[in-house]
């Protein structure tokens, strides 16, 4: 066989190979950028983080396997437990709260009034601005001695002392509760709102006719259309709210000693600040199976 | 149709080829070097005239150097605030991504030693002239018998007394011991205008976990004869009588006397420096940021009108069971190992501690900073303002760990919080003294046993 005929053969092969698969190559050219990142962002730190949490680990020095030490350690620490705790309180009293709020948002924008687009647009904005930038604004807000809400109860004279909104235990984890609604309430008002906008108006003519009042007309009309919506939007909100670190860190750091500490915000203490890598990577190892519950539903949900 | 034979095929691809290679050949012989990048972290300084000389200096030097290599180097200065900085910077061990110099603090430069992220300079210090500098400084930056940064500046937290306050109360000077203090901060919290608020407040010590709550304790735990490890930076002492009276009596000021605001748990490094410029405290303890600020903005009593500057005597805190004495961190210029151009970041930092370069840095600080070099502390700068020569004489009372030396393990107590952690449980949740020292303690000896000094 001479070199041409090698030549031909591959060039041949090739060509082949290409028409039989042309869809199925162009299909994995297309996602390869969005498989590259999902690598390199995603699946890479992911199985990095899994390793490291069976490992001791110390900035600057090597890692050394400990099996599941880390784990041990975790779930016997009387603080992950005020931990946990602290993340459920703010999570479901928080998710609640802007479920509520958000619903009652929804109900009154869907309605017909003057300037509702721009009222509607205006509704965003908590969601729309960068958290840290709002946030920093609230901490102003919150700081006992120049900020604006100790400053105005004061003036006013509903308070005779200053509140110590983010020095006081209770008090520190009703104002980062507080934040979270106000910023994530425009997120269930929009999805509510979409959803509220695919009921057929018919059917509350129809109510009309048969004499239904408004209470009726939600809890037989308004609530089983929205029902799936509400789960969807809750469920998703669930889970970025038991993630949620800019807003606590940036107003409290977790404090006082310990009161406002999520999950996400007492690993990167346990990692960056008491520097136990390892340990600080067992703990989002150890939340994993009810995350992913989490993470199935909401996809299910999505297919319905 | 034009035939193209073999040959003629391989003809043209070899031009191709032999012409790109040669392109590529006169490109990669004439194109000009790479520029030289050098990275500088410090924190960023209440100062900014202070960070902006740095940067400056930085600049400078960079072209000089320039000028002198025919090579263009590009130099970028990074501040990161104070709370930030120490995750950045194990982050950046971690990552082997670190800056090329940085500024580090107290008893960082044995700490990042021992991590096997610096460069060893003893030969900076060498050519410097060890007999340059205060044998404190020295010994804050050396581990295992060498040099891993060059000192940088004290900044001693010496003591703020607003004197129009204090005469007005009856006394003319500041308490000499902490058992006056209880007496004088009590007659100086009060309510002037009788709307039911504290408006002067007789201690503004931070209580927060941030540096200043750490250091404002550290100032009467020594006092106290209290401390983590005795003179060999090793032997743990910290879960002694002495420990348990120091934390119970600035619990006390906080729960019994009331003399600190109930806010400070949540002030930042920040906020002890606001109370005293806007004139609600008439005591702080901190370094010359607020002397700086109040210089230059001169702001007035909101009740007497007097000029809170004027009005202000610096000096040591008062004195303890013990004796006195107070923090003064020692930063330091440090090399971190995985810089490309180790003998351009030493010559950068040779340059910065030039004594007419560091002098100049210096005066941009004002009280904030004060000299590594005996040489220039006698500088009629520190010698004529009077509140500058206040605190130089103060300076006998103060140290950077005591009553052993700044350790690395005692710097990752520090940055863990853990003394902060101690107070707060106290204050805010109401432990006993005993349980908080305990836990504390227990957390000490987790560290030490880990990393040994």
């Amino acid at each position: 066989m001479s070199f041409m005929d090698v030549k031909n053969f591959m060039i041949k092969s090739i060509l082949d190979l290409w028409k039989r698969n042309r869809d199925a190559i162009t299909g994995y050219l297309f996602i390869f950028p969005a498989l590259a990142i999902f690598i390199g962002f995603i699946a890479y730190p992911f199985t990095y983080e899994l390793w490291l949490s069976f490992h001791e680990k110390n900035p600057g020095l090597e890692a050394k396997f400990i099996g599941l030490r880390n784990f041990l350690e975790v779930i016997s620490d009387p603080t992950f437990h005020r931990v946990s705790i602290n993340s459920c309180v703010y999570t479901f009293t928080a998710v609640f709260a802007k479920l509520l709020i958000g619903l009652g948002m929804a109900l009154l924008l869907n309605q017909k009034f003057k300037a509702r687009g721009v009222v509607r647009a205006l509704v965003l904005i908590p969601w729309a601005l960068p958290t840290y930038v709002s946030t920093l604004a609230w901490r102003w807000m919150y700081h006992h001695t120049l900020g604006l809400f100790n400053y105005l109860l004061l003036n006013f004279g509903i308070i005779r002392h200053p509140i110590m909104w983010l020095g006081d235990p209770k008090m520190a984890m009703a104002s980062v509760i507080m934040v979270n609604i106000w910023r994530g309430v425009p997120f269930f008002a929009l999805i509510l709102l979409a959803g509220l906008q695919t009921i057929p108006t018919e059917l509350y003519e129809a109510a009309d006719v048969d004499g239904a009042n408004a209470w009726q007309k939600f809890r037989y009309i308004t609530l089983p259309y929205l029902k799936y919506i509400m789960l969807f939007v809750t469920l998703i909100s669930t889970l970025w709210t038991f993630n949620d670190f800019e807003i606590v860190y940036l107003l409290t750091k977790g404090g006082p000693v310990n009161a406002t500490h999520l999950f996400a915000t007492y690993t990167y203490e346990v990692g960056f600040i008491v520097l136990k890598l390892g340990l600080a990577a067992a703990i989002p190892t150890l939340l994993m199976p009810f995350f992913l519950t989490l993470m199935v539903k909401v996809t299910q949900l999505m297919e319905r | 149709m034009v035939k193209i034979t073999r040959m003629t095929a391989i003809f043209i691809v070899l031009i191709i080829v032999g012409a790109t290679a040669s392109g590529a050949a006169v490109y990669y012989l004439t194109k000009p070097p790479e520029p030289i990048k050098l990275t500088v972290w410090a924190p960023k300084h209440f100062i900014d005239a202070f960070n902006d000389k740095l940067k400056l200096m930085v600049f400078e030097w960079a072209a000089l150097k320039e000028a002198e290599l025919k090579r263009p180097i590009e130099v970028e200065v990074i501040f990161i605030p104070w709370a930030e900085i120490i995750p950045k910077w194990l982050a950046a061990i971690e990552a082997k991504t670190t800056p090329d110099v940085s500024e580090i603090g107290t008893g960082h430069p044995a700490w990042f030693a021992k991590l096997g992220a610096l460069l060893e300079v003893t030969d900076v210090i060498k050519d410097i002239g060890e007999d340059k500098f205060f044998r404190s400084a020295l010994e804050s930056v050396k581990w295992d018998g060498k040099y891993w940064a060059v000192p940088y500046g004290y900044e001693p937290y010496f003591a703020y007394w607003r004197m129009d306050l204090l005469r007005a109360a009856g006394f003319e000077r500041p308490p000499e011991t902490w058992d006056e203090f209880v007496v004088v901060a009590k007659a100086l919290t009060k309510d002037v205008d009788g709307d039911g608020t504290i408006d002067y407040w007789g201690a503004g010590i931070t209580l927060g976990r941030c540096w200043d709550g750490l250091h404002n304790f550290e100032t009467i735990w020594w006092s106290f004869g209290g401390g983590v490890a005795a003179e060999d930076g090793k032997t743990l002492i910290f879960d002694s009588p002495q420990t348990r009276a120091a934390l119970k009596f600035l619990a006390d000021l906080y729960l019994v006397h009331k003399v600190i605001p109930p806010e400070s748990v949540e002030w930042t490094d920040a906020d002890n420096n606001i109370i005293y410029q806007k004139g609600a405290a008439a005591f702080i303890m901190n370094p010359g940021s607020v002397l700086e600020w109040l210089r230059k903005n001169r702001p007035k009593d909101p009740f007497t009108g007097a000029d809170i500057f004027e009005n202000t005597w610096v000096g040591p805190p008062p004195a303890g069971p013990d004796g006195r004495r107070y923090f003064t961190g020692i930063n330091s210029l440090a090399i971190f190992k995985y810089t490309k151009y180790p003998e351009l970041a030493k010559d950068l930092v040779k340059y910065i501690m030039k004594p007419e370069n560091h002098l100049a840095h210096l005066k941009t600080a004002g009280g904030f900073r004060f000299p590594v070099y005996p040489a220039l502390a006698e500088d009629p700068f520190f010698k004529t303002d009077r509140w500058y020569l206040a605190v130089l004489e103060s300076l006998k009372y103060a140290y950077a760990n005591w009553p052993g030396p700044p350790t690395a393990t005692y710097a990752e107590v520090g940055a863990k919080y853990i003394i902060n952690d101690m107070i707060l449980n106290v204050v805010v949740y109401g432990w006993s003294v005993e349980s908080a020292v305990k836990e504390a303690y227990a957390k000490i000896v987790e560290i030490y046993k880990a990393t040994p000094p």
